[in-house]
């Protein structure tokens, strides 16, 4: 005779690793849910069985399942990267015409297309943003997410100190280096909000508002992106630095952007799976010439507090701005009043 | 980015900075595992456990040290996953409000254990075969769904999802027993 108390805790048991690992069909998810709300024995097996599961993802973060771990933990510090054709192709492309590419820039050409793995490039891009080279982004959000109904978000025109990061879309942002930024967005009320920092003191002007000030050079930045406690496009270097720790890198080629003669890169960097927060895809191109990024794009944003699945940054320009721009005096008059806020323990 | 360096690292080192961290890494497997429960999902338990690094350090000004940081910051946890369950268009398992509470109760205490659990199951993890390391790494590490395994290791879906609930079931089966063993690890 069948035992049907473990009849029922086999079933229950299936009914909760399938939906652990998202492999639970609608009319499974409502069964495991009667279950759990009948049950306190249920309740306590599926917290068991949830606990497990997050631990085992930490454990396989530490290695414990790779075949070889002293491989798997120099892969680790020394991630290969696979031979992308474009490096293949510009490889034969050099010999083949070396001494032309010599007299046509061997310097510029040297910056970005020798290093042959996706790593190295991206140091290069790191390492231009200690050049304080000014560019113009506009920001587009591509995926506005969707809200609790599953359609399109429907943002109030709030207020508030946060507008809906819906907002986002066509705001403009100036950088210089990596640590000076205005981001210029218009409101929901019509007016025009700028976050700017000159790497010391950070600013806020909303309408024709007060200046709020902060030693903080991202205080004002937290909350662009519903509330998210970091920015990613506004902290470039983090970005891409964490672009090269916790992702895996990939080349591709960007479509052929007719308004601009650069010969563009591309580097898709998905998350390891291992790695906390952050967009779930980052996707770059920048000309290997110079080391500029031409378009940024964020896909799989956090949505914890809301605000776009995804976004993209878009050079506009690339000229120099006003030595003054990224100060907040170059943006409002000098009678306007300063608020010089706190940053210990607040946003 | 991991969510301690990027909630601390805007701030500087200083005291304040380095305890939060402390106490944070000591916890985060538990701040894991309750939200896993409530949310489902190991995503977005990961997205969540960075928003919970984030509201915590700007709390941790009224952190009372008296108290256990676990306890204190599985409270913040709850509300962060109860408001990630109302923000879901869908959820694969829709749950009441009086069956959520009741979970987490469950959760916060199997949370305060996860010391103990993790360390049984770094021992129990010797009881498994290489073939059931390869899919538990294929499926944590590199986050390769059932269908990507099955494709990868030409076996059938049935079969890597047999592999996976077996090794996963003969763990927690260990973990129980370790748990309950008198006998110190």
């Amino acid at each position: 005779m069948k035992d049907s108390t473990t009849d029922l805790s086999t079933e229950l048991e299936d009914l909760i690793f399938r939906a652990l690992h998202g492999l639970a069909d609608e009319s499974e998810g409502a069964l495991l849910a009667r279950h759990l709300a009948a049950s306190s024995q249920a309740r306590e097996i599926f917290s068991e069985h949830a606990m497990l599961h997050g631990l085992l993802a930490s454990e396989a973060k530490a290695g414990a399942f790779a075949a070889d771990r002293e491989a798997f933990f120099a892969a680790l510090e020394n991630p290969p990267s696979a031979p992308s054709p474009i490096i293949v192709s510009t490889r034969r492309w050099w010999w083949l015409s070396a001494a032309a590419a010599m007299v046509i820039g061997l310097l510029s050409l040297t910056l970005l297309l020798l290093p042959q793995n996706a790593s190295a490039a991206l140091d290069q891009l790191i390492a231009a943003l200690d050049r304080p080279v000014d560019c113009n982004y506009v920001i587009r959000v591509l995926d506005p997410g969707a809200d609790r109904q599953g359609g399109n978000p429907v943002e109030k025109p709030e207020h508030g100190r946060f507008p809906p990061a819906a907002f986002l879309d066509g705001a403009r942002l100036y950088l210089r280096g990596d640590s000076q930024y205005v981001l210029e967005q218009s409101l929901p009320d019509g007016a025009t909000r700028m976050l700017g920092s000159d790497g010391q003191i950070s600013w806020c002007i909303r309408g024709d508002g007060p200046v709020r000030t902060s030693a903080d050079p991202y205080h004002f930045g937290a909350g662009v992106l519903a509330g998210r406690q970091d920015t990613p496009f506004l902290e470039l270097r983090t970005q891409l630095e964490d672009l090269r720790r916790f992702y895996q890198l990939e080349w591709f080629t960007p479509p052929t952007d007719p308004a601009t003669p650069a010969r563009l890169k591309g580097l898709r960097g998905s998350r390891h799976s291992t790695a906390q927060g952050g967009p779930r895809e980052i996707e770059l191109w920048f000309d290997p010439a110079n080391a500029r990024i031409h378009r940024l794009v964020l896909n799989g944003l956090p949505r914890a507090a809301g605000g776009p699945a995804s976004i993209a940054l878009e050079l506009s320009s690339s000229g120099p701005l006003a030595a003054d721009f990224f100060h907040h005096q170059a943006h409002h008059e000098p009678s306007r009043r300063i608020e010089v806020e706190a940053t210990t323990h607040s946003r | 980015m991991p969510a301690i360096e990027s909630i601390t690292q805007q701030r500087g080192d200083n005291p304040s900075q380095l305890e939060f961290t402390r106490l944070f890494v000591s916890s985060q497997a538990a701040f894991q595992g309750f939200l896993l429960t409530l949310v489902h999902d190991r995503h977005a338990a990961d997205d969540l456990v960075q928003e919970l690094a984030g509201r915590l350090w700007l709390k941790f000004g009224d952190y009372e040290r008296s108290r256990p940081f676990v306890a204190w910051g599985l409270g913040f946890a709850r509300l962060l996953a109860f408001e990630w369950r109302r923000n879901q268009a869908r959820l694969p398992v829709p749950l009441d409000d009086a069956t959520l509470q009741a979970l987490a109760d469950v959760a916060a205490e199997s949370s305060l254990g996860s010391d103990e659990r993790q360390e049984a199951l770094g021992h129990c993890l010797q009881q498994l075969t290489d073939h059931q390391r390869q899919s538990l790494h294929a499926r944590y590490y590199r986050d390769q769904s059932v269908a990507e395994i099955a494709r990868q290791t030409q076996r059938t879906e049935t079969a890597v999802y047999k592999v996976l609930k077996r090794a996963h079931l003969i763990l927690l089966d260990c973990v129980r027993k370790t748990l309950e063993s008198p006998t110190p690890l």
